[in-house]
C-alpha cells in the first residue's frame, strides 16, 4: 500500500503444471514476493468486458456458454457412424489456467454424441515442442476420461497429409484429417500479435498447430510478416479442408478472462467476431503496454517465457511493444518476420527475474539485453540444458530464491517497478509503484484507442466499428 | 553455428530397442546395432549435436545427457574467397543471404550455403556443419531444402532417418492473382520489397 492509493491483496497465480521440458516447481513464487499488490485490469479500463471464469475448477459457467453456442450450430451432417477430430492446441490450456478450455472441449463432444448419435468423437491434443508436452496435458486437464479414452497427441513431426491449396501442395497432419469431420477449437487471446496482427486470426492453427514442421518453416522464414498469414486461409480454402470442417468454436476472452464462448459453421463469420473481440477487448492493454516504459518484469509460469500471462496479458506484449501491431497503414520495417519483431523490443524493461518457464523456444536475446536473474538453482540448470539457448546462463546470474532475484533486479535495473507475468487473468500482480504507474497511463492509453486507433484497426479490416459487437 | 556443450549417454539396461530415437536423430548419430528385434541404441557422440529429440523420443529412461568435457564449437565460416559464390547460391535458392533460417543456432542462409559449397549435400551434413536441427525444427527445414536443391539441382538426401516432406514454397512464389482475392495479407507489396532486395543483391555482386 502507498501513501496516497490502496491495492488488492496480491492473488495466488494458477498451479504450475509438472513439464518434462521445465524446472521442479519453485518453492516459492510471484505471490511470496514481499510487498506485492495486485490490480485488476477493470480498474484500469472499466469497459473491458467481465469474465464468466478466470481461474479455478469451477467450469459450469464455460459449460452453459458452451452449450448455448453450439445449440445455434448445424450439426446434421455428422451421422452416428461418422468419426470426428475434435482439434485442440496447446496454448488453450495456458489461458486463465486452462481448465475452461478443457470444459469447452468436453462440452463440444458431449453435444455431438447427444444431438448427432455419433460416439466417434475423438480428441488431438497438439503440441509444438516435443512428444511428450501432449501426454502430459491429457493427464493434467483429465482428458482421458473426459473423452473416455478417445484422445491422442501430436506433434508437428509428425506423419503429414498432403493438401492442395493455391499456394502449392502444403503439408497437414495426418493425425488432424484422419476423420469424417474435423471441429476448430480455437481460443482468441491475441497472443502473437506481432506475428498474426489480427489478420485472419481464425486460420491460424491450419498453418501452424495443424500443419507439419515444413509448412511452419515456410511461415516462419518464406513469408512476409503479413504475407505469412495467408498459410492457413490457404489451407481453409481448400477443397480438403471445406470437405471436412464441420463447425469452428471459440474461446472467447478478454484480459479480465473467458467471457462467453462462439461457435459457428461458417469460419469466416466466427472469424470476424474474434477479430472484432480481439481488437476491441485487447487494444487498451496493449496501448498500455506499449506506453511502459520502466518495469521489472518476472517470468513464473510452466510456459514459455513469451506465453506467460499477467492480467490476460501475455509477456510478448510487453517484450515486443515497440509497434502498434495492429495497425496496417505502419510500414513495416523489414521483409523478415524475426527482424521485424526484434527491431521493436522494449527499451523499458529494466531487468527480468526467471522464476520458472519451459525449455524450447530461443529466448536467447532476453539476457543479452537486460540483466537477467534466475531465481533458483533448478530452473538455472534447465536453462544450462535448453538446447534451444545455448549460452543463455553465461549472460544470466543466479539467486537462492525469488525473493532474493527480486533484489538482485530491483539493484540492477535501478527501479522498483515490478510486474509479474505468473499466468493470471483479471488482475496482475505487481509493486504499488508499478500500479500507480499504470493507472496513470491508463486514462491516456484508453483515449487514444476509442477516439483514434480502434476505428482506424476496424476500418482497415473491412469491420463495421457500429456493426461488430458479439 | 553452436557450441554443443552436451553428449548423450544410453543406458542399455533400460534400451527397448523401441527404435524411435534413432527415427528421431537429425545428424544419424544415434543407430541401432544388433538383430533387429533385440536392437539396441548406440550414439556416436561425434555426430552429436544435443538437439536432445532422442531423449524427448525415449519413454523407458535409457537416454542421458552430460556435460562435455570439452564443448565443440560448430560453425561453417563464410571465408573471403566463397563470398561471391555464397551470395550467388542464396540468391539462385531465392534467400537472403542474412536470413536466420535456423534461430535455436543462429545459423544464417549464408553459413548454409558455405556449408554447401564446402561438401554437405544432406540435411544431416548441414546439422554436423552448421548445427541447424539442434533445436525446435521448426524454422530451418525449408531454407535449408531451398538451398542444397539450388546447389545440387536436385532433392537432397536426408542423411537421417528423419521423416522429412518436400514443401519449399516461399512469398514469391504465391501467384499474382492472390494478391487481388486477399488483399488484407499484401502479398503484392511484400513480393514486390523482396524482390527488390534481391535485386540489390544482383547489384552487390
Amino acid at each position: 500500500m502507498t501513501g496516497t492509493l490502496s491495492f488488492d491483496p496480491v492473488v495466488v497465480p494458477p498451479p504450475a503444471m509438472h513439464s518434462a521440458y521445465g524446472p521442479d516447481a519453485p518453492a516459492l513464487r510471484t505471490n511470496d514476493i514481499p510487498g506485492l499488490v495486485s490490480l485488476k485490469v477493470r480498474h484500469l479500463f472499466p469497459d473491458i468486458t467481465p469474465a464468466i471464469y478466470n481461474g479455478g475448477r469451477d467450469t459450469s459457467a464455460v459449460r452453459e456458454h458452451a452449450q448455448r453456442a453450439l445449440a445455434g450450430v448445424d450439426m446434421s451432417r455428422i451421422k452416428a457412424g461418422d468419426k470426428v477430430n475434435i482439434l485442440c492446441s496447446e496454448h488453450g490450456f495456458a489461458m486463465a489456467g486452462g481448465h475452461a478450455y478443457a470444459e469447452m472441449l468436453t462440452t463440444i463432444k458431449d453435444v455431438i454424441v447427444e444431438r448427432t448419435g455419433c460416439t466417434g468423437v475423438r480428441l488431438l491434443v497438439i503440441a509444438w515442442l516435443g512428444r511428450k508436452e501432449g501426454p502430459e496435458l491429457v493427464r493434467t486437464y483429465d482428458l482421458e476420461r473426459r473423452f473416455d479414452g478417445k484422445v491422442r497427441t501430436a506433434t508437428p513431426m509428425d506423419q503429414g497429409v498432403p493438401i492442395q491449396t493455391s499456394m502449392g501442395t502444403m503439408y497437414g497432419l495426418r493425425k488432424v484429417y484422419d476423420a469424417d469431420w474435423i471441429v476448430h477449437a480455437h481460443y482468441d487471446d491475441p497472443r502473437e500479435v506481432y506475428l498474426h496482427r489480427a489478420i485472419d486470426r481464425i486460420t491460424k492453427p491450419f498453418g501452424m498447430s495443424y500443419a507439419r514442421m515444413e509448412t511452419r518453416s515456410i511461415f516462419h522464414t518464406m513469408m512476409g510478416p503479413r504475407s505469412g498469414n495467408f498459410i492457413g486461409r490457404a489451407i481453409v480454402d481448400s477443397e480438403f479442408v471445406r470437405s471436412k470442417l464441420a463447425f469452428t468454436t471459440t474461446l472467447v476472452s478478454s484480459p479480465d478472462g473467458i467471457v462467453s464462448i462462439d461457435a459457428d459453421n461458417d469460419i469466416d463469420t466466427i472469424g470476424n467476431r474474434m477479430t472484432a473481440n480481439i481488437l476491441r477487448s485487447y487494444g487498451k492493454m496493449l496501448a498500455l503496454f506499449r506506453a511502459i516504459d520502466e518495469a521489472i518484469v518476472v517470468l513464473d509460469g510452466s510456459k514459455w517465457p513469451y506465453y506467460i500471462h499477467a492480467g490476460g496479458m501475455i509477456f510478448g506484449h510487453l517484450f515486443f511493444n515497440g509497434q502498434d501491431w495492429f495497425d496496417l497503414d505502419i510500414e513495416d520495417s523489414s521483409l523478415v518476420i524475426d527482424k521485424l519483431v526484434g527491431a521493436n523490443v522494449s527499451t523499458g524493461i529494466r531487468a527480468i527475474v526467471l522464476n520458472q518457464c519451459l525449455i524450447g523456444l530461443t529466448v536467447f536475446a532476453l539476457p543479452l539485453m537486460y540483466p537477467m536473474i534466475v531465481a533458483n538453482e533448478s530452473m538455472a540448470e534447465t536453462m544450462r540444458r535448453d538446447f534451444s539457448n545455448p549460452g543463455f546462463m553465461d549472460y544470466s546470474d543466479t539467486a537462492t530464491d525469488i525473493v532474493e532475484a527480486i533484489e538482485m533486479a530491483k539493484e540492477a535495473g535501478d527501479s522498483d517497478k515490478i510486474i509479474c507475468f505468473d499466468g493470471t487473468y483479471g488482475s496482475i500482480n505487481l509493486s504499488p509503484s508499478m500500479a500507480e504507474y499504470l493507472l496513470e497511463l491508463a486514462p491516456e492509453c484508453s483515449r487514444t484507442v476509442e477516439d483514434e486507433l480502434l476505428p482506424r484497426w476496424l476500418k482497415q479490416r473491412g469491420i463495421d466499428p457500429a456493426g461488430s459487437k458479439l | 553455428m553452436k557450441l554443443i556443450t552436451h553428449e548423450i549417454e544410453i543406458v542399455d539396461a533400460n534400451c527397448t530397442g523401441c527404435y524411435r530415437c534413432e527415427r528421431a536423430c537429425p545428424t544419424s548419430a544415434i543407430t541401432m546395432v544388433g538383430p533387429k528385434v533385440s536392437a539396441l541404441a548406440v550414439v556416436d557422440n561425434d555426430s552429436c549435436i544435443a538437439c536432445f529429440r532422442c531423449i524427448d523420443s525415449c519413454d523407458d529412461d535409457a537416454m542421458l545427457a552430460h556435460e562435455r568435457d570439452e564443448p565443440v564449437q560448430i560453425h561453417t565460416e563464410v571465408t573471403a574467397g566463397d563470398e561471391q559464390a555464397v551470395i550467388d547460391l542464396c540468391r539462385s535458392a531465392g534467400l537472403d543471404p542474412e536470413l536466420m533460417v535456423c534461430l535455436c543456432s543462429q545459423t544464417e542462409a549464408r553459413e548454409i550455403a558455405a556449408a554447401i559449397l564446402h561438401g554437405a549435400a544432406t540435411f544431416a551434413d548441414l546439422g554436423l556443419s552448421t548445427a541447424t536441427q539442434s533445436g525446435c525444427l521448426l524454422y530451418c527445414s525449408v531454407g535449408m531444402r531451398r538451398l542444397l536443391r539450388a546447389h545440387l539441382g536436385h532433392d537432397p538426401e536426408i542423411g537421417s532417418k528423419v521423416r522429412r516432406y518436400p514443401p519449399v514454397q516461399s512469398m514469391l512464389d504465391l501467384p499474382g492473382e492472390l494478391s487481388d482475392r486477399y488483399p488484407l495479407f499484401s502479398i503484392g507489396k511484400e513480393q514486390a520489397k523482396a524482390r527488390a532486395r534481391l535485386a540489390t543483391l544482383e547489384e552487390d555482386l
